[in-house]
């Protein structure tokens, strides 16, 4: 990634093969290729095929292709395909696509804007369809 | 598969990072402690940690210790603790203060 890509958006970015553990600020955006020990809070958090989160996280939307530990409380969240999770999700609107390995405990946010987030993932589907993987 | 890790200006992050074989790159805050090969410290960047990299280059603001091969310091950078390195590169108008040392300095001669 050149540097100029990785300083022209907000975007953080944890690489692949780095490894992180400690304390992370609210962030608007944040995607993990490595491994993380960290709760994090985030609007947007993407989890990528090699990243493993571990800890508790607050997140507006949560795209898993790899691997997270812990709690997770997301508006949105879309599990793909090589998604694993262990622990407890609670959510407001949830998309899990084949494949996707769940060992944890998943609670609706009754209390969430759930209606809001359920007209948006359908859409947010379609048009990243052509785009998976 | 990105394979270089980027600390947007909005976050601050304290603990260890373990990078050893990547490019990191920092815009925001962060205390601890870095390994990384290369470690780029941005303008408007803060930096309190210990350093154990390849190549640094710092533009931004850095106190704590630093071992590396070859350090860069620009002149928008304020620098201050020790430094260890082999070579050492500061652009005029850069706010250094602290310790400068040769990471392996030749054997001494005997004065006979």
């Amino acid at each position: 990634m050149s540097d100029a890509k990785l300083i022209g958006g907000q975007k953080s970015v944890i690489g692949a093969g780095a490894r992180f553990s400690g304390y992370i600020s609210p962030a608007s955006s944040l995607e993990v290729h490595g491994v993380v020990k960290a709760d994090i809070i985030a609007d947007t958090l993407e989890i990528a095929q090699t990243g493993h989160i571990t800890g508790n996280a607050e997140i507006g939307l949560c795209v898993v292709h790899g691997e997270f530990k812990g709690r997770v409380n997301a508006k949105s969240i879309w599990l793909m395909k090589t998604a694993r999770i262990s622990g407890e999700i609670e959510y407001s609107a949830l998309q899990m696509d084949r494949g996707a390995a769940l060992n944890c405990h998943i609670m609706h946010n009754w209390e969430g804007e759930a209606s809001d987030d359920m007209v948006e993932l359908p859409l947010l589907n379609v048009e990243n369809r052509g785009g998976d993987e | 598969m990105s394979d270089s890790t980027f600390i947007g200006s909005d976050l601050k992050l304290r603990g260890l990072l373990d990078a050893h074989f990547q490019h990191v790159v920092i815009a925001g805050q962060f205390e601890g402690e870095i390994k990384a090969h290369k470690l780029h410290i941005l303008a408007g960047a803060k930096c309190e940690a210990i350093i154990e990299a390849k190549q640094a280059i710092i533009e931004g603001d850095f106190a704590g210790i630093i071992h590396c091969d070859d350090l860069v310091i620009s002149e928008s950078a304020s620098v201050g603790g020790e430094l260890t390195t082999d070579a050492l590169t500061i652009d005029s108008g850069a706010d250094v203060s602290g310790k400068i040392i040769r990471k392996a300095p030749k054997p001494a001669q005997k004065a006979y």
